[in-house]
This record gives structure tokens, C-alpha cells and sequence, in this order.
């Protein structure tokens, strides 16, 4: 259960030397730069140093570049070979490229702009269709006015109103909501009859002075000049093609070491000056301080403290797991980083996941696809969901011989609850036929296997809770060392009374062990505050019993800012709240325990699903017997597997985690040249 | 199955109307193409907005067609009724003819038939009683009171319109009495038990919400005297009796006391502007949300989507004149409806 240790370093030293300690950082692979300090408040002449993107301008050069030539860049692609180092360098070798590029690129716009431009005329054409006389002599009348355009349908209807004023209306094609027309009016009058028919939501087309006949004759001579245009394009498509050819892979290079140059100028962003000397902060693992401090020293002028990590410090989280456990650390940080004082988890959720996923989903066929698809996935993806899905794969195999399964097929292997040392321990007189038979046994299992994996998260609740000196969860929470008792002695007192018929309940051992935690958890306010010699009243927002976050410290800290001081509550209030918090304890207890019931539930359902397909099997002959058993494995596999693996997350998630889990890591990001950055 | 279809309709349309985040979306366009070209791609808009052309589309054609928008969404939510309630689930349509009507009547009243023309919904002219035309063509009001002779608008309309010196507020306040009491009508026609309540409390409310703003800006802004502004009332109320709003408008300061009657008589119960009309409308939206929710009843699960679309082409109405005199986005949030 590691959070790997790291260790606060301070580099400081020459202004002239700061990129290339940047760089040696970024080559280091292991250095977790911090931000910058605020200095818009200090009185010195500190300040962040965060020049003008030196390279940003030219990387969006670049990319301007490309897009013109239609060239794909790539940010990854191998730049050794580029041996421009300064701005001006890059900017000749733009500039250039720039220059056989840009004119072709504007005649290809044009020729683009002019065939759209076209297009649109064309398709307005279309809509007057039918329209014989000659384009170039209505455009060109003197006193009268032609507009041609298209006018809502509901709008026709209106201009019976306006009869009287000065135009002629000549509807063409009528779409379903517009239709296309003509309307002529004169000069003296066109001001008025164009604000009427804009106020009919009259759309005018402008027609282009060069067109000439009639709608026919000039829609092909559009076609046939949209022709000339397309021949051009491809003239000038086939040069720019050319240029793209030769320059796209060292446009590439160049691009690729321009955003890496750049990225390590974004890290400058964090670096604080002072007269002629930086500063900046970050963390490395420990283990790598030696090395990192001789990388550094090598820049020379240049000067590395380091020291150890203390709580106050907000230092982030690498978690280090072996490579059986590695890969469930995804399901850690869906959840949350653990902070950098708590406890990796990783190892118990690997174990717990496995252990349950097994459990729950036990056949030794359908184990071994699932691992065996795992593994595949793993080659060919680099899914984080893969290398789980093999590890499960095996737990299912393993449990899968443990219940005799194999693609639920309980024939073959020997099932563990037929043996008589374990079904007589449950109390069957005779070895159960199924696993339905050994339904009652399954399922007390379940809750067996439930309460030892609560009281395990207990255990680990209140290590991590004392040792982060959180004495309101280690002692008083649900999952401290009070409800650890309560819940451990009502457990046990239960199960020898009902399991072994001991009554091992006696009043001392009620008012010890089950009425005297509990009383502990609902004092524990006062006691708290007992503890911290702060009085005896309980203070508002002392109630949350169950909620492991909210520690001692916390509250202290809440109440030394103002935010619970000074609200006392009555002692009715502070009876009920605690009544009320105790109840939710308890039943959180009982369906967090039923919760497991999930676990032997999965069992019975998995050997339903196989009975099923079974049956259906047994009604066919010969090759559709196969074909039906192919199928339902496959689907269980694909089906229950997928269910079983939420539910087990739920579990995970739900049922352990909150018993113990504190988030709020920062995650350890180390700095690299290849930060991608956005500009 | 008539009832659930409506209902479940009108709730499942309710999920496709603007949210917060897209009104901020549209909020930061910067003109009324881009809000239109916004629009093209959300469901209730897609169909009246498919052949605009964003580069010519102008404020008022923006407004004409999300109102086609709305009605069109109302169209397609009553093709799903099949019973025999189709006299009260035609209250939008009256509400428009209602509207109209008023319309008309100033545009005769101050020559501008024109206007009235333009701005006519041509596609109600099947749904509604009159002819907008012959309308519009008419020279005066006592012209429009032949032209209504074969409506239900003689009887009440007729004396009025043919007054030598016709009173405008007395006949626009008579066309509203014929909506509430056709809509009362239907009511009692239709509903039964506390869903005819109900129904008539959706009115109600909003003649409440009516009476109020009415007097609240005939007072602070046009000084006008309580018998005047007392003429203009429209003679229903919910909890808002003619006798309050009397007694508030003798009172020292009654634009006070009417700011503070919107609270203590429920007109307002959201507090979200120093403007009561804000307040009034987003009271109004979360109520209808609510009852659109909640309800079983095809009539108030219609009515209330309506309510919503009315809110929501407001605030549609109020960005785009936001967007066409460069009001900030955040100006513009505070008149929203939300």
C-alpha cells in the first residue's frame, strides 16, 4: 500500500542559466514543478517570469502553413534532424515556405469564392425557371425595376391588400414555404415597394449584370463558365500538391521541435525573478534525489536544496504498486488520488476486486476466455480496462474449479460444497445436487465473507485515521475503534447465538461491548472536546458520525475561522441530532453487511443462466445443441461478466471505500519537453 | 389514451425547449443571422427556420417565424387529441384571434392598417373568425363593426365600435372579456371537478398579473387618475379584488403600494428583478413548468407548454433586440425569463 515518497526541492540560481535548468528538469522525467508564489502583493521586485510566447507565434505560423498545403502535422514526429535552434532560423524557413505557398493559396480561394459564388446564382436561377425574356435587357431598363427574389407563401395572400400601389408581381416556382418571383416596379417608386415587400420578408436574389437570355440560356452559360473555373482550380490544386510533397515532412520536423521548444518556455510560467536570479520549486521521488541533484549541478550557477516532505506541504501523489496490482490503480483514481499523508488502497482494491469478482462470477471456461481476452486486449490496446480484465479473468478460473464449473458444466469437477467436512458444517445431512441446492450455504458465505472484509476496512480506517491524527474517525466514527467494537461484538454475540447456539450475550457483555461504544459515538462531541480542553457544549455541525472527513483537525481548524464557535445548541437538539445520527449508524451497518448478500445472489444467478441455456440445448440435436451452448456461454460471459464487474466496483467503491478512503491528492505530473501545449 | 398522448407530448416538447446554456450561447451571437442560423439547429425551430437565409434575415422576419414556430409546436400537440374537448384546447387559437383583433382595431383606429397588415400571422387565417384583409381595408372602426357582423364579436363589439367618439381601452378591454368568458364557457363545458377549477384559475391568474401591471404602469408612468385607470380593469380576479386595487390607487403613494401588492397578493412570488414585469413572468413560467409536470390533465398540460413557449419566445424576442443595439450579454440576461 505505497504512495511513493517524494522530497520538496528548491533550485535557485543564475537568470542566464534558467532554460537550461528547465530543460535539465524536463530531461530528468521525475521533477513535479509547483506553481508560482503570488508576487502581485510582495513589496520586493520579485516577479513570475512568463515571457511572450516566444515560439507561439510561429507554431501558429506553421499550422497556417499546413492547413493551406493540406498538409497533416505531427506533433510527435522526430526532430533530430532540424538543426534550427534560434527564432530567426525557423522564421527564414517559414518565411520562405510562406512565400512559394501564399500565392497560390489566395488563387485558389479566389477561384473557390467564384465558383461558390456561382453556384448560389445557379441555384437561385433555378427557382425562376419559366422566366423567357432576356436578363441583361430587363437589368439593364432605365425607369423600371426588376427584383427578383423569393417571398413567404403567407405573404402572397397580402399584397391583394396592397393592389392599388405601383408594381407588378410575377410568381415563378412555389416551394413549401417560399416561392420564387419577380417583382417590377419604377424608379421613382422602387424606395416604397422594396420597404413593403422587405416587409413582407420579401428575400431579395441579386442577380449578377453579366447574365444574359433567359433562364435556360443563362444557367448553362454558368454551368459551362463554373467549368473554366473547376479546370483552373485543379491547375492550381496540383502546384500547392507539389509544394505539399516536398516540404510536408520537414514542415512536420519543424512544427514537432517548434512546440517542443515552446513547452519548455511555458514551464517559465512558474519560475520567479529576483534582480538576476530565479527560483522555482517542485517535488521528486526521494529515491531520485542524488541523481537529480547531479543533473541539475551540471548547468552550473545553479544551486539544489532538498529536503523532506512535512504535512504542511501540499506534495503530490505517484502511486507505486507492483505489476499485479498496477493496474487497478485506474479504479483508485477514478475514485480519488489518496492524499499524500493517507494510504494507497490500490493493493486492497486489487485483492477485494479479484477476490469478489471471483466470487461472484466463478466458472472455469468462461475464466479463462475472459483472461485469455485480457491478455489480447492487453497486446493489441493499451485500454487501462485490459490488464484487469485478465487478472479477473484468472480469479474466475480459480473460483471456478473451487464450484466445479466449467462453461456451467458442474459435472466435471468435484464441487467444493459436495464435500462432507464442508456441507456438514452448514448443516445438510447430505451433499447438495446443485449449486440451488446449496443456496442457503452460499449466501451465509456471502455475509461471511461481507462482515470480514467491513471489519478489515475498519482496521485499516483506524490506522490511517491515528496516524493521521484524526481522533474523531480513528476513535468515535462509524468505522473507528467504537463502531469497530459495536459492530464486531453484536456480530459475534449474534453468530455463536444463532450459529452455535452460545449465548455469549450477557448484560455485561451488552453494556460493554455493544450499549458503551454506541454511547461513546454519541458523546463524542463533548468528548472531543473534553479531549482538546475546549469545554464540555457541542458545538453546531458536530454531528456526521459516520463521516470519516470530517476529523478533529478539520473541526478544530473550522472553529478557530469562526465557523462553529459562538452557535451553541440546546441539549434537546443535541439529543435528537445524535438519536438520529446513532440510527443512521446502525442501519447503515445492516445495509452495508446486506449489501453482500449480491455476492452469493451472483452465484445463483450465473448457475441459472447456464441451467437455461442448458435446457434449451438439451431440446435440440446434434449441431444446434453446440451452437445453443456456444451461444449462451458467450452471452453469460459477455452479460453477467460485465454486470458482476459494476457491481463489484459498487462494492468497492460504495461499501470499502467510504470506510476509509481520504482523497484530495494531487496527482504528481512530471515536467517534459513533450507537454503538449495548447496556443 | 387521448389525454395521456397530449399530456405526454406536451412534456416530452417541454424537454426541447432552450436552456440556460444555450440562451447564453444564443446571448453571445453577434446579430440576428447568427441567431437564426442558432435556431436552424434546435427541434422546435429546425421546420420555420430551414429556408432562411442567415445573411438577410432581419429582426422582424426573426420574430415572425419563431412565432410560426410556436403555433406550428401547438398544431402538432392537438393533432394527438382525439376526444371531444377540441372547443377548450383551441384557446390558442382564440388567444391569437384575441390578439389580432386588438391589433386591428388600434391600426384602424390610428390609420395603420399597413402595419397591421405586415405584421398578420397569414397562417391563422384558416383557424380564426374574421378575414384579415377585409380587416385591414377597413377605413374606421364603425367600417370593422360591419366587417365583424358574422362573428361572436357583433353583440358585444357593435354598440361600441359604432360610437360616434368610440372609447379604444373600453373595446380592447371588451375583446379580453370575450376571450375569458368564451374560455369560461368552454371551461364549464369540458372540465369537471377541481380540474374546472384549476382551468379557470390559469386565467384568472393571469388577469390578475394584468390588472396589476396595468395599473402599476398607468400609474408610474403615465400619472393617470384612478377613475381612468379603474375603466381599464378587466372585470375578473383571482385574488386581486377591484376594491384593493381601488383602495391602492388613492392611497399617498400608490405606485409604492401597488410594488408591494405584487408580493402580498401572489402576483410576483419570484424575486429575481427590481422590475415587477420580470418578476411577474418568471413567476409565471415556474409556475406552468411545474403544473406541466405534475399535471394529468391534457387541457392544463397544453395550456401550460404554452405558457412556457410564450416565456420562452419572449425571451427569444429580447435577445434579438438585445443582439440588434449591442447590449451586453449580461444586460440582456436580466430580462430573461428563466
Amino acid at each position: 500500500m505505497a504512495i511513493e515518497k517524494v522530497s520538496l526541492v528548491y533550485i535557485e540560481g543564475s537568470l542566464r542559466k534558467v532554460n537550461k535548468t528547465l530543460k535539465k528538469c524536463c530531461e530528468s522525467g521525475c521533477f513535479h514543478m509547483n506553481p508560482p508564489p503570488d508576487t502581485s502583493r510582495n513589496e520586493l521586485a520579485a516577479k513570475n517570469l512568463k515571457d511572450k510566447g516566444l515560439y507561439e507565434r510561429m507554431i501558429k505560423r506553421a499550422r497556417a502553413i499546413a492547413d493551406n498545403l493540406g498538409v497533416k502535422l505531427d506533433e510527435d514526429a522526430p526532430f533530430d534532424d532540424i538543426e534550427y535552434n534560434v527564432g530567426a532560423d525557423f522564421k527564414k524557413y517559414l518565411d520562405e515556405l510562406d512565400k512559394q505557398q501564399a500565392g497560390l493559396y489566395e488563387e485558389q480561394m479566389r477561384i473557390n469564392s467564384e465558383i461558390r459564388s456561382k453556384g448560389a446564382i445557379y441555384h437561385n436561377l433555378l427557382g425562376f425557371s419559366g422566366f423567357d425574356a432576356d436578363f441583361a435587357e430587363l437589368l439593364a431598363c432605365k425607369y423600371l425595376k426588376p427584383r427578383f427574389g423569393r417571398i413567404p407563401n403567407g405573404s402572397i395572400r397580402k399584397l391583394d391588400f396592397y393592389s392599388e400601389k405601383t408594381f407588378f408581381f410575377y410568381p415563378f416556382e412555389k416551394k413549401e414555404n417560399y416561392t420564387w418571383c419577380l417583382y417590377i416596379t419604377t424608379s421613382a417608386e422602387v424606395n416604397n415597394i422594396d420597404f413593403l415587400f422587405g416587409s413582407l420578408g420579401f428575400e431579395r436574389s441579386v442577380l449578377p449584370d453579366y447574365l444574359k437570355g433567359s433562364t435556360e440560356e443563362a444557367a448553362r452559360k454558368l454551368l459551362s463558365d463554373m467549368d473554366d473555373d473547376l479546370v483552373k482550380l485543379g491547375e492550381v490544386e496540383e502546384k500547392l500538391k507539389e509544394i505539399a510533397d516536398r516540404e510536408s515532412e520537414k514542415l512536420s520536423k519543424v512544427y514537432a521541435k517548434l512546440i517542443s521548444l515552446n513547452s519548455s518556455y511555458e514551464l517559465r510560467a512558474n519560475v520567479t525573478v529576483f534582480d538576476n536570479s530565479f527560483h522555482f520549486s517542485g517535488y521528486i521521488p526521494s529515491k531520485e534525489a542524488k541523481h537529480f541533484t547531479e543533473m541539475i549541478n551540471s548547468v552550473g550557477d545553479v544551486t539544489v536544496n532538498i529536503r523532506d516532505v512535512t504535512s504542511d506541504d501540499k506534495a503530490p501523489v505517484r502511486l507505486k504498486n507492483n505489476w499485479l496490482f498496477r493496474p487497478f490503480e485506474m479504479f483508485v483514481k477514478m475514485y480519488g488520488l489518496p492524499a499524500a499523508n493517507g494510504m494507497d488502497p490500490t493493493p486492497l482494491v486489487a485483492i477485494t476486486y479479484m477476490l469478489l469478482y471471483g466470487m461472484m462470477f466463478g466458472d472455469l471456461g468462461q475464466g479463462l476466455c475472459i483472461m485469455i481476452l485480457g491478455i489480447i486486449l492487453t497486446k493489441v490496446t493499451k485500454a487501462g480496462l485490459a490488464p484487469i480484465i485478465a487478472r479477473i479473468g484468472l480469479s474466475s478460473a480459480l473460483f471456478g474449479i473451487l464450484y466445479g464449473s466449467v462453461f456451467g458444466n458442474e459435472d466435471i469437477i468435484e464441487p467444493f460444497f459436495r464435500f462432507p467436512q464442508i456441507y456438514e458444517l452448514f448443516g445438510y445431512t447430505e451433499p447438495p445436487h446443485d449449486v440451488f441446492k446449496a443456496s442457503n450455504m452460499f449466501l451465509i458465505l456471502a455475509l461471511i465473507v461481507g462482515i470480514c472484509l467491513i471489519l478489515a476496512t475498519m482496521i485499516v480506517n483506524i490506522v490511517v485515521s491515528l496516524r493521521m491524527g484524526d481522533l474523531d474517525a480513528g476513535i468515535f466514527g462509524a468505522s473507528g475503534i467504537c463502531g469497530f467494537v459495536f459492530y464486531a461484538s453484536l456480530i459475534a454475540g449474534l453468530g455463536c447465538s444463532i450459529a452455535l447456539g452460545i449465548q455469549i450475550m450477557t448484560p455485561v457483555y451488552i453494556i460493554c461491548l455493544i450499549v458503551l461504544p454506541l454511547a461513546l459515538i454519541f458523546f463524542k462531541e463533548p468528548l472531543l472536546h473534553a479531549m482538546e480542553n475546549r469545554g464540555m457544549k457541542p458545538v453546531k455541525g458536530a454531528k456526521n458520525a459516520g463521516n470519516i472527513d470530517t476529523g478533529l483537525k478539520a473541526k478544530l481548524a473550522k472553529m478557530q475561522e469562526g465557523g462553529g464557535t459562538g452557535e451553541k445548541k440546546s441539549v434537546g437538539m443535541f439529543i435528537i441530532e445524535g438519536f438520529i445520527d446513532l440510527f443512521e449508524i446502525c442501519l447503515t451497518y445492516l445495509s452495508n453487511t446486506m449489501s453482500y448478500l449480491r455476492i452469493g445472489g451472483f452465484v445463483l444467478s450465473h448457475a441459472g443462466l447456464m441451467l437455461v441455456f442448458s435446457i434449451i440445448a438439451d431440446m435440440f440435436d446434434g449441431a444446434g445443441s453446440v451452437v445453443v451452448l456456444i451461444f449462451g456461454n458467450i452471452f453469460v460471459t459477455g452479460f453477467e461478466g460485465f454486470i458482476v464487474g459494476i457491481q463489484v466496483l459498487r462494492l468497492e467503491f460504495y461499501e470499502l471505500f467510504s470506510r476509509f478512503f481520504k482523497g484530495g491528492g494531487i496527482p504528481f505530473k512530471s515536467v517534459s519537453t513533450n507537454t503538449k501545449v495548447q496556443v | 389514451m387521448a389525454n395521456n398522448a397530449v399530456t405526454a407530448k406536451s412534456r416530452a416538447i417541454s424537454g426541447k425547449l432552450l436552456t440556460k446554456d444555450e440562451y447564453t450561447t444564443l446571448m453571445h451571437k453577434p446579430s440576428v443571422g447568427a441567431v437564426a442560423a442558432f435556431l436552424k439547429t434546435r427541434p422546435l425551430y429546425a421546420a420555420a427556420f430551414a429556408d432562411t437565409d442567415e445573411s438577410a434575415i432581419h429582426r422582424a422576419q426573426a420574430e415572425a417565424l419563431i412565432e410560426r414556430s410556436v403555433f406550428d409546436n401547438y398544431i402538432r400537440v392537438l393533432k394527438f387529441h382525439t376526444g371531444d374537448k377540441t372547443g377548450i384546447m383551441s384557446f390558442y387559437i382564440r388567444h391569437i384571434e384575441t390578439e389580432q383583433l386588438i391589433k386591428a382595431v388600434t391600426a384602424i383606429a390610428s390609420g395603420a392598417q399597413e402595419s397591421f397588415m405586415f405584421s398578420f400571422p397569414e397562417y391563422v387565417t384558416k383557424y380564426i373568425c374574421f378575414d384579415p384583409i377585409s380587416v385591414a381595408e377597413a377605413s374606421d372602426l364603425s367600417m370593422l363593426a360591419l366587417i365583424l357582423e358574422p362573428t361572436p364579436y357583433k353583440k358585444p363589439l357593435h354598440g361600441l365600435l359604432t360610437d360616434p367618439e368610440p372609447d379604444l381601452n373600453k373595446i380592447i378591454t371588451t375583446i379580453n372579456v370575450c376571450y375569458i368568458q368564451w374560455a369560461f364557457g368552454q371551461i364549464d363545458r369540458f372540465a369537471r371537478g377541481s380540474s374546472r377549477e384549476l382551468l379557470k384559475d390559469f386565467f384568472l391568474r393571469k388577469t390578475d398579473a394584468d390588472n396589476l401591471l396595468m395599473c402599476y404602469r398607468m400609474k408610474s408612468v403615465f400619472k393617470a387618475d384612478p377613475e381612468r385607470i379603474s375603466e381599464l380593469l378587466i372585470p375578473y380576479h383571482k385574488r386581486l379584488r377591484r376594491k384593493k386595487i381601488d383602495e391602492a390607487l388613492r392611497t399617498n403613494d400608490p405606485v409604492a403600494v401597488l410594488r408591494e401588492m405584487f408580493v402580498t397578493e401572489r402576483v410576483a412570488t419570484a424575486k429575481v428583478s427590481d422590475i415587477p414585469e420580470i418578476n411577474v413572468n418568471v413567476s409565471e413560467y415556474r409556475y406552468f413548468r411545474h403544473r406541466l409536470a405534475v399535471s394529468a390533465n391534457e387541457v392544463e398540460a397544453l395550456y401550460s407548454l404554452m405558457m412556457l413557449f410564450k416565456a420562452e419566445s419572449t425571451n427569444l424576442f429580447r435577445i434579438i433586440e438585445g443582439i440588434r443595439y449591442g447590449l451586453h450579454p449580461e444586460e440582456m440576461e436580466k430580462y430573461l425569463i428563466i
